[in-house]
C-alpha cells in the first residue's frame, strides 16, 4: 500500500517534471545567476516539489500546484540570501519611476553583456518577491488570473502589475534590446 | 514597436531558452528525506541536552553556593535563561517546520505562505511567548541584585547596583525594539493583504 502511495508520488513527480521541467529551469536561473546556487535552488525545488505529491488533492491545476511549489521554494531562497547579502529589493512601480535605471546600471556593471535575456535576468534579479513572482509567470505565458492563482494577488492588481511589466520591457528591451540606455 | 509585440518576443526568447534537462532519481529524492529527518531529529536532540546542561548547572549552583538568597537568585536565572533558550529554540524549530511543510504544498499560494512566515515571526515579538520570555529572567536579575545590595557592604554592593540598575534601563529598551519590530512585520503583512484586495 505504502509502495503504490509511493509509487503514484514518483509517477506526479516524473510527469510534472517532463511537464514542467524547462520552466523550473528558467525559474531556478532567474533567482540564481551563479551556476552552483542554481544547482542547489533546483534540487531543493525538485525535492520540494516530489514530496507535495505526497499531499496532491487535485483541487488545483497541476500548473498551478507546481508553479506555487517552485516560487515558495524560490521565495524562502531568496529571502535567506538577501540576509546574508542585505541587498535591497525593489518593487516594479520603483523600476518604471526611474525608467529602469536603478536595475540598469547595476546590469550594466556587473554583467556588460548585450544579450537582452541576460539584461532581463538582471533586470529580475533586482525585484522584490511579489514582483519578481508576476514577471516570470508572465513570461511563462500565463494570464492574470492563473498569476493571481499561483501569486495570491488579486488579479486586478496583476493586471496592473503587468500593465507596468510591458511598459518597462518595451522601454528597456525594444529593438532587441540594443537601444541605448538613458 | 508597440509594447503588446515587444512584450511577446520576449516572451518567447525566454519560453526558448536552451536548458539542460534535470530530474532527481527515486534513490536521490529518498535519501535527501531521510537526511532532512535526520536533521529535524538532530535538532530535536539539542533542546534535550540544553535541558541535561541546564539541570546540571541549576544543581551544582545549589550546592556549591553559600549564600541562600544568591543561591535562590541563581537558580531563578539558570531556570529563566533554560526558559528563553527553549523558547527561542522552539520558535525557530517550529518556523523552520511550518516553513519546509509550506514549501511542499502547491495548496498554499505564495502570499499565504509568505504571510503565515511574518505572521509566526510577528508573534515572536509580541504577546504571551515575547511577555514570557521577558519576565522568565526578571526575578532571579533581581533577586540577585537585591540580594547583593542589601546583604554586601560597601563596595561589594556596588555589582548589586549595576545589575539591579541594567536590568530595570533593559525592560522598556527590550519592550520598545520587540514593539517596533512587530510593528514592522505588520505592515509587512499588511502590505501582502493589500496586494489581495482589488486597486482602488
Amino acid at each position: 500500500m505504502a509502495d503504490g502511495a509511493e509509487n503514484l508520488q514518483d509517477k506526479m513527480y516524473s510527469n510534472a517534471v517532463a511537464l514542467y521541467g524547462p520552466a523550473l529551469g528558467r525559474l531556478a536561473r532567474a533567482y540564481e545567476l551563479s551556476a552552483e546556487d542554481r544547482r542547489d535552488l533546483l534540487q531543493e525545488i525538485h525535492f520540494a516539489l516530489w514530496r507535495s505529491f505526497a499531499g496532491f488533492d487535485g483541487r488545483c491545476a497541476l500548473r498551478t500546484w507546481v508553479y506555487r511549489v517552485a516560487h515558495n521554494v524560490a521565495i524562502s531562497h531568496v529571502v535567506r540570501g538577501r540576509r546574508r547579502k542585505s541587498e535591497a529589493l525593489i518593487s516594479l512601480e520603483e523600476i518604471e519611476d526611474q525608467g529602469g535605471m536603478a536595475a540598469a546600471d547595476d546590469a550594466k556593471d556587473s554583467v556588460e553583456r548585450n544579450s537582452v535575456l541576460e539584461r532581463l535576468f538582471a533586470l529580475i534579479q533586482r525585484l522584490n518577491p511579489q514582483d519578481r513572482q508576476v514577471i516570470l509567470l508572465y513570461l511563462e505565458g500565463m494570464d492574470a488570473a492563473s498569476i493571481g492563482e499561483v501569486t495570491g494577488i488579486s488579479s486586478g492588481y496583476v493586471a496592473t502589475k503587468i500593465h507596468r511589466i510591458k511598459a518597462i520591457l518595451a522601454d528597456r528591451f525594444r529593438d532587441g534590446g540594443n537601444h541605448e540606455q538613458r | 514597436m508597440s509594447s503588446d509585440n515587444s512584450s511577446k518576443e520576449l516572451c518567447q526568447a525566454w519560453q526558448s531558452q536552451p536548458h539542460s534537462p534535470f530530474q532527481m532519481s527515486s534513490e536521490a529524492l529518498r535519501k535527501s528525506m531521510k537526511k532532512l529527518s535526520r536533521t529535524l531529529l538532530i535538532r530535536d536532540g539539542t533542546v534535550w541536552m540544553i535541558g541535561l546542561f541546564e539541570a546540571g548547572w541549576f544543581t551544582w549552583m545549589l550546592i556549591a553556593l553559600p549564600e541562600m538568597f544568591i543561591k535562590a537568585a541563581a537558580c531563578l536565572i539558570i531556570l529563566g535563561m533554560g526558559f528563553m533558550v527553549g523558547q527561542t529554540w522552539l520558535d525557530q524549530r517550529r518556523r523552520r517546520i511550518a516553513r519546509i511543510m509550506a514549501e511542499a504544498s502547491g495548496g498554499v499560494d505564495s502570499i499565504q505562505f509568505f504571510r503565515s512566515e511574518l505572521e509566526r515571526q510577528r508573534e515572536f515579538h509580541r504577546g504571551l511567548p515575547f511577555w514570557s520570555r521577558l519576565f522568565a529572567l526578571l526575578p532571579g536579575l533581581l533577586t540577585f541584585g537585591i540580594s547583593a545590595i542589601v546583604f554586601y557592604p560597601w563596595p561589594g554592593n556596588l555589582v548589586g547596583c549595576a545589575v539591579t540598575a541594567v536590568t530595570l534601563l533593559t525592560v522598556p529598551l527590550a519592550i520598545r525594539l520587540n514593539r517596533k519590530r512587530s510593528r514592522m512585520y505588520q505592515c509587512q503583512i499588511d502590505r501582502l493583504d493589500a496586494l489581495r484586495r482589488p486597486p482602488v
